[in-house]
């Protein structure tokens, strides 16, 4: 069975089967096998390279995979190819969304405002800390989504800008 | 000040811990080895949580909400009397430097793991605590008291600017009853003044209780070195040596050694002398810090003063092998310090680096979501303060800063490199976390060389990305985590260290236990 991960830019094609001589696994990307077994050892995955033993910790998720090792984390991501809507950007456009769940302390700008690239927007809280999101595109303020005090979850719609170059 | 000193012991056999996480945890492990019963508190979202499991009882507090749950005084006491306990131990955060609480949990007939109502007032509010320090011949910083806004009302602009042009730019806006970083704003020019201001009272009233702001003189490159003071109800005052703490991020502390690489044993005498009278000055007792800024020609200045435990306490007992919340807890009872000034030698150094769950490719956002892999490091003189377990969730409701690793080793080298090993040790997965961002720091030739400063961060690692180069053999391992993971099926048991996540439940992950490959051929 094949399986499409996201690696680097590129999404690469890969399929993993059960080691010929050993209790590992062997991994092809694109088709090409890997020169080394992974294997399970408890709670570790280890894979021995020639510079030596590396161990590893896992964490699959339904979009993802998160591989930890030698204090480095790396996240895999699973294109789903039937998800046209799993590319859209999250609050870099002209609609300004929360990054993270938090709480509005301050909204910044009036709907009709003109706005400057990098222009503070909203201040977010979350955990303690006050975060002032900005303008990613230059033009007018087009809607306004939130008040002062209201609580968003990841993803909410904060502000929509209309960019400057579509404006009449 | 010494109004309501004691003499007499009063015993301690039960302890409530006012406060959540690794904090919490900390308390509760000295409390046990001390024979002493523990009463945890809680929010609704930490019901689970760690604290609660390990003490002997727990009191729900509220909502999630600190102001709905772990910042209730009175709630906490009602609790307190409610279990029997005796003492009342706050930890740091939360109501730790409140001197209204500690009033009323020794009106309670409690008593306060702490300093007097009167020291927290004078030394919480930093502008009264810069007056005290003066006075008992401390250096202190060039600042500036700030005319502060009646209610809503706005900001006397003017009079606000004319502070500023006083002090001088660069200058700090800090909250005078303030504490780790929150409602602070470094502003460069007056343009940014009266907004600096009003944004770090906003956050300073979320976090304290009180938007007073003042504004300090901004050292360039100092270094920030405190001593750790210590004093009991018999008049015995000592320090246990100095924490370099210049290792910060938005005045958010990250990595902190014991000793200072830059002290010479002259400088430590002198600033040790100033700890000393600056904790004499205000009779003080039980566990507090005294913060300096040591300038790049040698001199030191008063910062503040910190009434509580700090969070960064593990490296001076690494250092020293004292334990500092067993001896809070003597004080408190009414027993004279353990240790004289002579008793009190530092052996070899200390390393402590905060895991903060927050991602320093983005801009340092708080990663929030459930740990669903923490695989701790262990072995010789490591330390792991934790607040959490695999299967816990962060959530925004409270500090991103999740564990704390310090480690000892015999000399600042040798500690070092056990830091990057136990470092490269810690997985955590499930949120994103600063451990390759500390690494990076360790790596940093001026660290290992000690030229730190309080822009160490700005200066050497602004830009900073992971490092996203050959990583072939964890896409290897990826690929097989996820092909047993699939092949496993819904429901059925999995392996390894992997969890997956019910996409169909409520529950956000599910952690699924361990199977043995051999089980399955």
């Amino acid at each position: 069975m094949s399986k499409l991960f996201r690696y680097g830019d590129e999404d690469v094609q890969v399929t993993v089967h059960r080691d010929r001589d050993g209790d590992g696994y062997r991994v092809s990307v694109d088709g090409t096998e890997l020169p080394y077994a992974v294997r399970r050892e408890g709670e570790s995955w280890t894979v021995d390279t020639p510079a030596g033993r590396r161990r590893f910790a896992a964490l699959v998720t339904p979009d993802a995979c998160h591989v930890f090792g030698e204090g480095r984390t790396q996240t895999f991501i699973k294109p789903d190819p039937d998800d046209d809507d799993a590319a859209a950007g999250g609050g870099s456009g002209p609609r300004l969304t929360a990054d993270m769940p938090g709480k509005v302390v301050k909204v910044l700008v009036r709907e009709g405002d003109v706005v400057q690239v990098g222009q503070g927007l909203v201040i977010m809280e979350s955990m303690k800390m006050e975060t002032e999101l900005a303008a990613a595109v230059a033009g007018t303020v087009a809607e306004i989504a939130v008040t002062a005090g209201q609580v968003m979850g990841q993803g909410d719609l904060l502000v929509v800008i209309t960019p400057e170059d579509e404006e009449s | 000040m010494s109004s309501n000193k004691q003499t007499e012991t009063r015993p301690i056999g039960r302890v409530l811990v006012a406060n959540r996480g690794e904090i919490a945890v900390r308390v509760i492990r000295a409390c046990r080895e001390m024979g002493i019963a523990t009463v945890a508190v809680c929010s609704d979202a930490d019901r689970s949580a760690l604290h609660v499991e390990m003490a002997d009882q727990f009191e729900v507090l509220g909502a999630a909400e600190p102001a709905a749950s772990y910042l209730r005084a009175e709630a906490i006491i009602e609790a307190a009397v409610r279990t029997g306990a005796d003492a009342i131990h706050p930890g740091y955060g939360f109501l730790a430097e409140n001197a209204e609480f500690s009033r009323a949990v020794s009106e309670a007939g409690l008593i306060f793991i702490g300093p007097s109502p009167e020291v927290i007032t004078s030394m919480g509010e930093k502008t009264a605590a810069r007056a005290i320090m003066e006075k008992a011949g401390v250096p202190v910083v060039p600042g500036a008291l700030l005319p502060q806004p009646d209610g809503d009302g706005p900001w006397p602009e003017a009079e606000v600017l004319a502070a500023g042009r006083e002090v001088g730019y660069p200058l700090l806006v800090k909250a005078a009853f303030g504490g780790g970083g929150k409602g602070m704003r470094l502003v460069e020019d007056e343009g940014d003044l009266l907004a600096s201001c009003q944004a770090a009272a906003r956050e300073a009233a979320k976090a304290f209780g009180n938007g007073t702001v003042y504004l300090e003189h901004y050292l360039t490159r100092p270094r920030h070195i405190e001593f750790q003071i210590f004093g009991d109800s018999h008049g015995n005052q000592v320090h246990m040596f100095e924490r370099e703490c210049s290792i910060q991020r938005r005045h958010q502390k990250i990595i902190e050694e014991c000793p200072s690489a830059v002290m010479t044993p002259e400088l430590r005498e002198r600033m040790g002398q100033a700890a000393v009278a600056a904790a004499r000055a205000v009779d003080y007792e039980g566990a507090g810090t005294v913060e300096f800024l040591l300038d790049e020609d040698g001199s030191f200045y008063f910062l503040e003063m910190n009434t509580r435990l700090q969070v960064e306490h593990p490296v001076t007992e690494l250092a020293t092998g004292l334990d500092l919340v067993r001896a809070q807890i003597m004080v408190a009872a009414g027993h004279p310090l353990p240790w004289r000034q002579e008793d009190i030698s530092l052996q070899g150094h200390a390393i402590e680096c905060r895991i903060y769950a927050e991602d320093p490719a983005h801009g340092f956002m708080p990663s929030l979501g459930v740990l669903g892999v923490v695989r701790e490091p262990s072995g010789p003189d490591v330390r792991v303060d934790s607040g959490v377990r695999q299967g816990d969730e962060v959530s925004m409701y409270y500090d991103p800063m999740i564990a704390k690793l310090s480690v000892h080793g015999p000399d600042r080298a040798a500690a070092t490199e056990r830091a990057v090993r136990a470092l490269k040790d810690y997985a955590v997965l499930g949120v994103t976390t600063n451990t390759e961002y500390l690494l990076a720091i360790l790596a940093e030739p001026a660290f290992a060389t000690g030229e730190i400063h309080t822009g160490f961060l700005a200066e050497h690692l602004d830009g900073w990305e992971p490092d996203t180069a050959d990583g072939e053999l964890a896409l290897a391992v990826a690929a097989v985590a996820d092909h047993l993971q699939g092949a496993a099926g819904h429901g059925a048991p999995a392996h390894g260290t992997a969890a997956v996540t019910d996409q169909g439940g409520n529950d956000p992950w599910r952690t699924v236990g361990r199977f043995r490959l051999r089980g399955l051929d």
